[in-house]
């Protein structure tokens, strides 16, 4: 009984955890300029996070170590360090997003000035750490990120014509404008692919004493979990293209945009459900992210971690993630547009997939780490693709952030 | 035992299961006609720059110096007699606090992380 | 010998010997090899760097062709038209919709800027995108003095000025 509660609450977190500015600006792009056809890409996604979800869940609970422990034990530092300095870099610019979004959102609620909000946001995100135990921040924050299922409810309420959605499932050559079409592909394939996402869950097993016992649960919580997060995506996705689109809106470059989603599906309250959304959902990310960059840092070097204890017992620990998020708001700060930066940092999370999924496809399969728990014949048949499937968004990335970005 | 896949990289852990750091360095000694003999585990950031590169490795060493005094010129050793165990973690009896392997935490904690209410 | 050898090796005497491959070469190839893959990688992570700072470059790039300008023009002022309905209807808190309008408006601005084409269909596009960001300052305008009418008065302009861009753009139509 136990266990049932943990996995619903488990599916609740990964549900609530899915969706941050990452995903809702691409699917809003998306959904505005091309209709339901990139729906594909979001599935996609979700199917290749699924995995490593399941992969990272099922490595910690067997081995005890987190993935970023393992790389570094078993490729050595010199190698550890190109997926670190990668990461770093990248959750840097996703965690500037995020603060962004919150920031955002914080501007339409007061009027003031999304700079203004920067630095009181990555305040709070840092408070909460810094008083706050996993549990809290894991159950609180994305339990909260519910709201986000505002964005079903309206896609059902918009009375879409579902043989559309369905085909949209299918990938499909763009009519026009192949470059932005692809461009976009890559972007939400990099929202969805979020190294943060499975490094985070995999630090989030340990934090939350996983064993083998937990395996049947970790499946069900990355399979379920992820599924409904995607499931809000593809939400987006289709609110964009039925009242952006169709109201001819049909290029979303500035943020001011994207609450006239929600407007004229429940009025007033639409403004504030997609206010809340973009609030709760950016600010629960860069929670995650603030911590990941910590778990990332501490876990390569040895230091001691963990979420539970009180500063003065990892000071270290909490110092990454202090002055993370104090860099982080700076951009923002600085009058960075957030949604742009948004776009751009979605991008480069997929440039910058091969260099930390490949870790996985030799840790999984290492009898020394995850015993007789090694990845089956699918599970490594879909990390293989995973990294091919990187490499190719690796190299095309930059170009169609030339040629078809905005 | 294989030195770079069982030793290297991995977490080390003390007498009260504090988290130490990783190995970041062996000390072997050579010996002719028979396996190296392992004299002590490295740690500190020294080691892990002479690992990037011999320069790297003088910087990081002049670095540690100019801040820490000569206590932290040389990396940190700990020798193999106080190895009590290899497995998922290295287990060594030793105190960390009797080392100088904390000393730029302890500063942290005591200068930084320590005067912001709520540590 | 390679200085990225983590082992250091000392002899008998205890006197420091220059890092030297061991008779176990195997037990240290799994490393060592690692770490010679990636010294050859310096390279490459220049050659992303490089890469890195064209993409900043590119993410600065100008003079978009005048399809893309329209395109844009024509979505910052139905965005105006829809902000300007969701205020009147009182769903769009003022602040919201006044920010949005600015917004729109300096798009445009933008927008009319860059198209450097100065054939007639050129100047028809630029002159509707004036159209439209004229009436989008003017919608601004309203909803700031809490004005419906002038509010009212600015859609209906700005749905002129749609039309005259359409119809100017039209003979563009994008070669798919």
């Amino acid at each position: 009984m136990k266990k049932l509660i943990e996995i619903s609450l488990g599916i609740v977190t990964s549900v609530g955890g899915f969706l941050e500015v990452g995903s809702m600006a691409t699917a809003a792009q998306a959904g505005a300029t091309f209709g339901f056809q990139l729906i594909w890409a979001i599935l996609l996604g979700t199917i290749c996070i699924i995995f490593l979800v399941e992969m990272a869940g099922r490595f910690a609970a067997v081995s005890h170590h987190t993935i970023i422990d393992a790389i570094r034990e078993r490729f050595g530092f010199n190698a550890f360090l190109w997926p670190l300095l990668a990461t770093l870099l990248v959750n840097f610019l996703v965690m500037s997003a995020e603060i962004g979004g919150v920031a955002i959102a914080a501007e339409f609620a007061t009027g003031i000035g999304f700079q203004w909000w920067a630095l009181p946001v990555a305040f709070l995100t840092w408070l909460l750490l810094w008083k706050g135990t996993f549990g809290f921040i894991e159950k609180g924050v994305a339990i909260l990120g519910l709201v986000t299922l505002c964005f079903v409810v309206a896609a059902v309420m918009l009375k879409p014509d579902w043989e559309a959605v369905a085909a949209g499932a299918i990938p499909s050559l763009p009519g026009h404008d192949a470059a932005n079409y692809w461009f976009m592909a890559v972007s939400i394939l990099g929202a969805s692919i979020s190294p943060y996402l499975f490094t985070f869950y995999s630090s989030g097993a340990i934090e939350d004493k996983w064993d083998k016992t937990y395996l049947g649960a970790n499946r069900a919580i990355a399979g379920l979990g992820m599924t409904f997060g995607g499931t809000i995506s593809v939400g987006v996705l289709i609110v964009a293209a039925l009242v952006l689109g169709a109201h001819g809106i049909n290029q979303v470059e500035d943020y001011h945009q994207l609450p006239l989603m929600l407007i004229p599906v429940f009025g007033f309250w639409g403004f504030v459900l997609f206010v809340a959304s973009l609030a709760i959902a950016c600010f629960g990310a860069a929670l995650e992210i603030g911590l990941q960059q910590a778990y990332l840092v501490a876990q390569g070097f040895g230091w001691t971690w963990g979420e539970d204890l009180k500063p003065r017992q990892d000071p270290a620990f909490c110092g990454v993630y202090t002055l993370s998020l104090l860099l982080a708001a700076i951009p923002i700060t600085l009058g960075l547009d957030p949604l742009k930066l948004t776009i751009f940092s979605m991008a480069l999370t997929a440039a910058s997939l091969p260099l930390t999924v490949v870790p996985f496809l030799f840790l999984l399969n290492d009898e020394r780490y995850v015993g007789e728990h090694r990845n089956g014949v699918i599970s490594n048949a879909a990390v293989i693709f995973i990294i091919a499937l990187g490499f190719v968004l690796a190299v095309v990335s930059i170009p169609l952030q030339i040629f078809g970005g905005s | 035992m294989d030195l770079l896949r069982d030793l290297l990289d991995k977490q080390v852990v003390d007498r009260n299961q504090v988290k130490i750091g990783k190995v970041d360095g062996v000390v072997a000694e050579l010996r002719p006609g028979r396996p190296p003999r392992v004299l002590a585990i490295e740690l500190g950031s020294i080691t892990l720059a002479r690992r990037l590169g011999a320069r790297p490795g003088r910087w990081m060493a002049w670095l540690a110096k100019t801040l820490g005094g000569k206590r932290h010129a040389e990396p940190h050793h700990i020798g193999w007699n106080k190895v009590r165990d290899v497995g998922v973690d290295i287990d060594v009896d030793i105190d960390v606090r009797r080392t100088a392997i904390f000393d730029w935490q302890d500063w942290l904690r005591d200068h930084v992380i320590g005067r912001i209410p709520g540590a | 010998m390679s200085p990225l050898f983590p082992v250091r090796c000392r002899s008998a005497e205890g006197r420091n010997a220059p890092n030297s491959k061991s008779r176990h070469a195997d037990a240290i190839r799994g490393k060592g090899w690692a770490a010679e893959k990636w010294r050859t990688a310096r390279p490459l992570a220049e050659g992303v760097a490089l890469l890195l700072v064209l993409l900043g470059l590119a993410a600065c790039s100008s003079s978009q062709p005048i399809e893309k300008q329209s395109a844009l023009a024509a979505s910052a002022g139905q965005t105006a038209t829809m902000v300007v309905d969701a205020w009147a209807s009182g769903a769009a808190p003022t602040a919201y919709a006044s920010a949005t309008l600015q917004s729109m408006a300096e798009s445009l601005a933008a927008a009319g800027r860059q198209i450097q084409s100065d054939n007639s269909q050129g100047r028809a596009v630029v002159t509707a995108i004036g159209q439209l960001s004229a009436a989008t300052r003017q919608a601004q305008a309203g909803v700031e003095a809490g004005n419906p009418r002038q509010a009212s008065q600015a859609q209906h302009d700005l749905r002129m000025a749609a039309a005259d861009l359409e119809a100017a753009a039209k003979p563009i139509a994008p070669k798919s």
